[in-house]
């Protein structure tokens, strides 16, 4: 299974989270998780779509216990929900981006990592997983419909973020 | 700005292998969880509580006992106390 899955996982959590150890621990963490859960697993989706959802929910845990504990170190100071955000997204580390897309992909990723967990979700899965919206629909256990809309929210958030990239 | 500026960009990001050593590192992990087996927990378990059962069946005695003791020491006029100067 590792073998199967590894290469999607891996570069979905670093797509999450743009550092390479966090990336390599966030795999360790779900491949650890889809071996103990495995007897648990009921079949009610296909293998491959149970460990894009373990992967999404371990890279969101990962970035919430980040954003945690910046929060912490920075409460003395103060900063908005924002400031955090940005600040927690800092380590800019992925090793499939190219040289010259790096600086464009690091400000494009600090404008995601503000998108809602749902709309980066989709977009993510979309983009970078190349996925079918039946497919992301099926991941995020939502419509088609649903998916849509989420997309083209997270297209003008992006625009809104984002007003002079592109 | 182009609609599809970001997507495109997003598009653009190489996949890339995961490095060699992760599955290493998973499997010393897999082996490190060593699973307890129920039949063990359960035993630690009922130890534990008779434990408590036996403890509180030992300060009850001894609850009765020091009520006895109390009374062959008044019995037999006998100081209980620590105090030398009474």
């Amino acid at each position: 299974m590792y073998h199967q899955h590894a290469r999607m996982v891996y570069n979905l959590c670093l797509n999450y989270l743009h550092g390479r150890e966090d990336a390599q621990e966030a795999t360790q963490d779900v491949f650890v998780k889809v071996h103990e859960r495995f007897t648990g697993f009921k079949g009610d989706a296909s293998v491959s779509t149970w460990i894009y959802r373990v992967t999404i929910n371990t890279c969101l845990d990962r970035l919430k216990a980040r954003k945690r504990k910046k929060r912490s170190l920075l409460g003395w100071f103060s900063l908005s929900d924002e400031q955090v955000e940005r600040s927690a997204s800092l380590v800019f580390d992925h090793p499939g981006v190219s040289a010259e897309d790096r600086e464009a992909l690091e400000r494009l990723f600090a404008a995601v990592d503000e998108l809602p967990e749902q709309q980066k979700t989709a977009l993510l899965l979309k983009t970078t997983e190349d996925l079918s919206m039946n497919a992301i629909a099926e991941v995020m256990g939502l419509s088609t419909k649903a998916v849509e809309s989420l997309l083209s929210r997270a297209r003008a958030n992006l625009r809104q973020r984002m007003p002079n990239e592109g | 700005m182009d609609t599809n500026g970001p997507e495109d960009l997003l598009k653009r990001i190489a996949r890339v292998d995961p490095p060699p050593f992760l599955l290493t590192r998973i499997e010393a992990r897999l082996a490190a969880a060593v699973q307890v087996p129920r039949g063990r927990s359960v035993a630690v378990a009922c130890a534990l509580a008779a434990l408590l059962v036996v403890n509180a069946v030992v300060l009850g005695g001894e609850a009765v006992g020091s009520g006895q003791l109390d009374e062959v020491v008044d019995a037999m006029g006998m100081n209980a106390s620590n105090q030398l100067y009474r």
